[in-house]
């Protein structure tokens, strides 16, 4: 990143300029390039149409012999690429000889700057790379209007219609580190939010509880026995059947009890009333040790 | 195979077998019907044992003399200071152990001390002999406002509803209920 001042300004700061640099390329090393981008084209277009020759060569019965048109077409071509290599080797050499030679008619001695036909070159590729965004978005706007245009879902069906999906589908799975695709995936979901937002639990899980035999799920895998040990122990059951058994598991005795109960009631209401006393009597558990402990109010308790 | 987790730090469920009827009067103080009528049950009980025993000393002198075997007939007093001793130890022993004779078992009742427990032996023996010295004192507890006799006023123990089968010793943290 290149700094850059700011105005100055009382309050200016630096700012740093982000676009990256550009550096003109080297002309042989584009004029080669050029030259390679458009043998591949070439060579494309030459695959694309041999291609099609070769499909009605090679229909049924007619063998895989290989063509002379494609070993015409690969002479020529090949022929063509020795001399562009060779017409790119004398043009190194003379660039590299014609170079000083260049350089003075360029930037010729005892010539004002401005004048000097090297700054008015340079003038002209600043000025186009000044302009050459603008052009780049123009030429981004002339391609939306056209995508645009286009029935890309119908551009995309005819696609995936002449696409060999296995074939693509394969070399997916081949190329693509599933695992990590989805752990990341998963990383950036909360899974059991989703879950539960979009998955109606009761009815997946009354459709597992079909499919499943509970019953013999759990024999199979739960130690019962040691269920129910656990269970009688949380519970003490043996305390439970002897307080059950021991104490109020008689109709009779229960029954004698309560009646019992309700003649203690009866009688403490009709002596009360005998010696007009309105309120209750104080019968307090005697789960409530602070309180039972010193006993009720001697002055308000006759007994 | 799953195992059960382990119970340890977990509270413990507690199931009541109390009927659900019983459960509000659980740890309050009886009335003097319950009471008197553990009591008759009690003294039934040691009549019953008066009447072995003086079985017993008769089929013991028809075994020793059975040519001049007659009916023992002991003076009354004697008979008084047998049932005393018997129903003192009776009820000595029943309320010290469990807290509550078989006549108590019988009507659902416990005795405690003043903090709810089982009571120590040595009230127990004092309010056994308490109540046979004054056992009119009981029907105290129908004229108290509180339910207790005379032997509970002075001893300040309780006979209380508990229909479990649970002992509460002297000093234990608890509830009679």
């Amino acid at each position: 990143m290149r700094p850059v001042a700011a105005p100055l300004e009382p309050r200016a700061v630096v700012v740093l300029d982000t676009r990256p640099v550009e550096e003109p390329p080297e002309v042989a090393a584009a004029v080669t390039q050029v030259v390679r981008v458009g043998f591949g084209v070439v060579a494309v277009a030459l695959d694309v149409v041999l291609r099609s020759l070769e499909g009605d060569r090679h229909g049924p019965g007619r063998g895989d012999r290989r063509s002379p048109v494609v070993d015409l077409a690969d002479i020529v071509v090949g022929t063509a690429w020795g001399a562009a290599r060779l017409s790119g080797r004398v043009a190194l050499t003379g660039s590299r000889l014609a170079s000083p030679v260049v350089a003075v008619v360029v930037r010729p001695p005892g010539v004002p700057a401005q004048l000097q036909l090297g700054n008015r070159l340079g003038v002209l590729a600043a000025r186009w790379r000044r302009d050459r965004p603008g052009t780049v978005l123009d030429v981004e706007r002339v391609v939306s209007a056209v995508v645009d245009q286009i029935d890309l879902d119908l551009l995309a069906a005819q696609v995936l219609r002449r696409l060999d999906t296995d074939t693509l589908a394969t070399g997916v799975l081949r190329d693509v580190d599933l695992d990590r695709l989805m752990s990341d995936a998963l990383d950036q979901l909360d899974l059991t939010q989703v879950v539960l937002d979009r998955v109606d639990l009761g009815r997946v899980i009354a459709r597992a509880l079909e499919q499943v035999d509970l019953t013999a799920t759990v024999m199979d895998n739960v130690d019962l026995v040691q269920v129910a040990e656990y269970v009688v122990t949380a519970i003490d059951l043996p305390e439970i059947i002897r307080e059950s058994t021991g104490s109020v598991a008689s109709e009779a005795v229960r029954g004698l009890r309560m009646q019992g109960v309700d003649a203690d009631a009866a009688v403490a209401r009709a002596v009360d009333r005998l010696f007009f006393r309105r309120a209750n009597r104080r019968t307090p558990e005697e789960t409530l040790p602070p309180q039972v402990a010193d006993g009720p109010d001697p002055a308000r308790d006759p007994g | 195979m799953t195992t059960v987790p382990s119970g340890a730090g977990r509270a413990r469920p507690h199931i009541d077998p109390v009927p659900v009827e019983a459960r509000p009067i659980q740890g309050r103080r009886a009335g003097v019907v319950t009471r008197t009528a553990a009591n008759v049950v009690d003294f039934g009980i040691t009549v019953g044992v008066l009447l072995g025993g003086y079985a017993a000393w008769s089929a013991a002198r028809f075994l020793v003399e059975p040519a001049h075997f007659s009916w023992p007939a002991p003076p009354f007093l004697a008979i008084l200071a047998a049932g005393s001793v018997v129903m003192g130890l009776y009820f000595t022993c029943a309320w010290a152990t469990t807290g509550r004779t078989y006549g108590d078992h019988l009507l659902g009742l416990r005795v405690v001390n003043g903090r709810g427990e089982r009571v120590r032996w040595g009230l127990a023996a004092v309010r056994a002999a308490f109540c046979l010295v004054v056992p009119i004192g009981l029907f105290w507890s129908a004229v108290s406002r509180t339910n207790r006799s005379v032997q509970d006023t002075v001893l300040r123990t309780y006979v209380v509803y508990d229909w479990t089968t649970r002992i509460h010793r002297p000093g234990a943290v608890g509830t009679p209920t």
